[in-house]
């Protein structure tokens, strides 16, 4: 329901648990999905978040919290007085202090990021997996990823033998 | 708005699909997408899909990733001095800076297994749309002055065909005079044209080809064209062909003007064509480098790249596809004024090659300092490794590997399981 609070206009957001979030418009327009059915006028009552859980969705909320440009229109004082370079290392050490969750989490994060459409989140959870693809062999890149390997054993064997320059 | 219930049923351990696309359209590295495919089935159908593979490497973008690295071509000047003219001298190949290929890893033996150790021993003459047209020296070293070994090597399959030795005679007279082209014509399907000057008999350039899938042998000399019926008389320039649209496309140089030949894969119709630029005045004063023909990835147009010296810019120049509007006409299409690192003085650049997909030019100085230019941006960047500089020097030019990652991965990995 949106209601309108000291200027701010406001949004519900629902969980398919069942839990609603109020939060303010900009804050959900961090979200490019969330921001095109507002425009598009489909967002009248609450929106309804399919696949998102309430803990995985206040989380993502915390995010666009923490991350919506702030104006000085909005009365946000600390745009005014603090240095933008300062502002971006304080989100910084923000986000490296966000992201410290389990894997199962992050790549519940990375889902939500995705459905949503928040590029910011999704390249800050995506990252670390990345890292680990670039870095490691293939027996760790299955293990991070919990996949297990279906290849015939001399499947595999062509498959690196045939591609030694991705393998060393 | 509920687009997710296969993920949702699949079980919690496994990543749901869009989730595994993000990630993976986010791997920077070919290497490591490619592991990822490696890891299991599902990873490599979500990797091996067009769509995806498009994402990830957008067509009509220039793609840095593609460039692997470059062979040296055409000595300057033999190491030892003496030129003993039997057995060839084979530049090895040197990797690009960031190329996938890491310091440790083998090149092209790696990219291509069936080659069997050719790649040790063999340069580069031509390429199209992942095959690459080599010369090599036969293992045991029993090579002759008179037979020419070459193979066409396929990047993205790995296959390697070994063509029927060629008898020079009197074709190969000459062996700097020879230009070459290899088409790929479909999945295992190429042909081979080797272009040499007839000295002896009638003092004309003549044709030679290879079809794959035919009879395994050479086409006897053909006329490709006479030089004094066209009143062109100079050397072959950019003997390694570009092509587009079944047609082969090579420069000739008559000392004055450039122009571009085109020869129909298909028919073997020769045409000439003068290039616009550089002009003959502007080689007077030595302000430009030898153009370049360039075949756009997605085979529209026929372009000619040329450097000039000064102001240091790169003009790109377009033919008209022979449609109505403008025919077959060029058009200065693009300048790009080149930008050296800290506003340095670059004495007398050449140009020693062009990367179509990864969109840039190799470019040497008269002090043997290299570069490697952004065409896009016109930034240039010194490449200072050691290994690098020391396995291009002595070289005129250079010869760029470039590997079309799309193809590359569709090719290894989209069959069935028994790729």
């Amino acid at each position: 329901m949106a209601t309108r609070e000291a200027g701010k206009k406001m949004i519900m957001l629902k969980s398919p648990d069942g839990m609603e979030f109020e939060v303010e418009e900009a804050v959900a327009m961090e979200s490019q999905t969330i921001r095109k059915m507002i425009e598009d006028d489909c967002a009248d009552t609450a929106i309804l978040i399919p696949n998102i859980n309430s803990k995985i969705l206040s989380r993502v909320i915390e995010y666009c919290n923490k991350h919506v440009p702030t104006t000085g229109a909005t009365g946000a004082a600390a745009s005014d007085t603090v240095a933008p370079a300062a502002l971006a290392e304080d989100l910084k050490i923000w986000d490296a202090e966000f992201i410290k969750v389990n894997r199962a989490t992050r790549f519940d994060l990375i889902q939500a990021a995705s459905y949503l459409n928040i590029k910011g989140l999704l390249d800050l959870t995506s990252q670390t997996t990345i890292d680990t693809i670039s870095d490691n062999s293939l027996e760790e890149i299955r293990s991070f990823l919990s996949t297990k390997n279906d290849y015939l054993p001399e499947e595999e064997q062509t498959i690196r033998r045939e591609n030694q320059w991705a393998f060393q | 708005m509920v687009r997710d219930q296969k993920a949702m049923a699949s079980p919690p351990a496994a990543l749901p699909e869009d989730v595994a696309l993000e990630i993976l359209a986010r791997v920077p590295d070919a290497a490591g997408l490619f592991r990822c495919a490696a890891a299991c089935r599902r990873w490599r159908t979500l990797v091996a899909d067009p769509s995806f593979l498009r994402r990830r490497w957008p067509d009509g973008a220039r793609h840095p990733s593609s460039l692997l690295g470059f062979f040296g071509q055409e000595w300057c000047r033999r190491p030892g001095g003496e030129d003993h003219g039997d057995v060839p001298d084979l530049p090895g190949f040197v990797r690009a800076p960031g190329s996938v290929l890491a310091s440790e890893r083998p090149f092209l033996g790696s990219f291509v297994p069936g080659a069997a150790g050719i790649f040790d021993r063999a340069v580069p003459l031509a390429s199209h749309r992942g095959l690459l047209l080599v010369r090599f020296v036969p293992a045991g070293g029993e090579s002759s002055a008179d037979v020419d070994h070459l193979a066409v090597c396929n990047l993205h399959s790995g296959a390697c065909d070994v063509l029927p030795p060629l008898e020079r005679g009197w074709f190969f007279d000459y062996v700097d005079a020879s230009a070459y082209a290899v088409v790929n014509q479909g999945p295992t399907s190429f042909k081979v044209f080797i272009v040499g000057y007839n000295n002896e008999g009638s003092q004309q350039y003549d044709l030679r080809t290879f079809s794959s899938g035919g009879e395994p042998s050479w086409s006897a000399p053909s006329k490709l064209f006479n030089p004094i019926e066209h009143g062109i008389f100079g050397p072959l320039k950019q003997r390694g062909a570009v092509v587009g649209h079944g047609t082969v496309h090579w420069l000739i140089w008559d000392l004055v003007d450039f122009h571009a030949i085109d020869v129909d894969a298909m028919t073997g119709r020769v045409t000439l064509q003068k290039l616009p630029a550089p002009r003959p005045r502007d080689m007077e004063y030595h302000l430009y480098d030898t153009p370049r023909l360039r075949v756009a990835a997605d085979e529209t147009a026929l372009s000619s790249i040329c450097l000039f010296r000064e102001p240091l810019r790169v003009e790109t120049w377009t033919r008209g596809d022979g449609g109505e509007h403008c025919g077959r006409e060029w058009c200065r299409a693009r300048v790009v004024e080149l930008r050296p690192p800290g506003q340095k003085q670059i004495d007398t650049p050449v140009c020693m090659c062009l990367g179509e997909r990864s969109g840039t030019l190799l470019i040497k100085d008269l002090h043997r300092c290299m570069y490697i230019a952004d065409l896009e941006s016109g930034a240039m960047e010194e490449t200072t490794d050691k290994q690098f500089c020391r396995g291009l020097d002595g070289c005129k030019t250079a010869f760029p590997v470039e590997i079309d990652w799309p193809a590359f991965f569709m090719c290894r990995l989209g069959g069935k399981s028994d790729v």
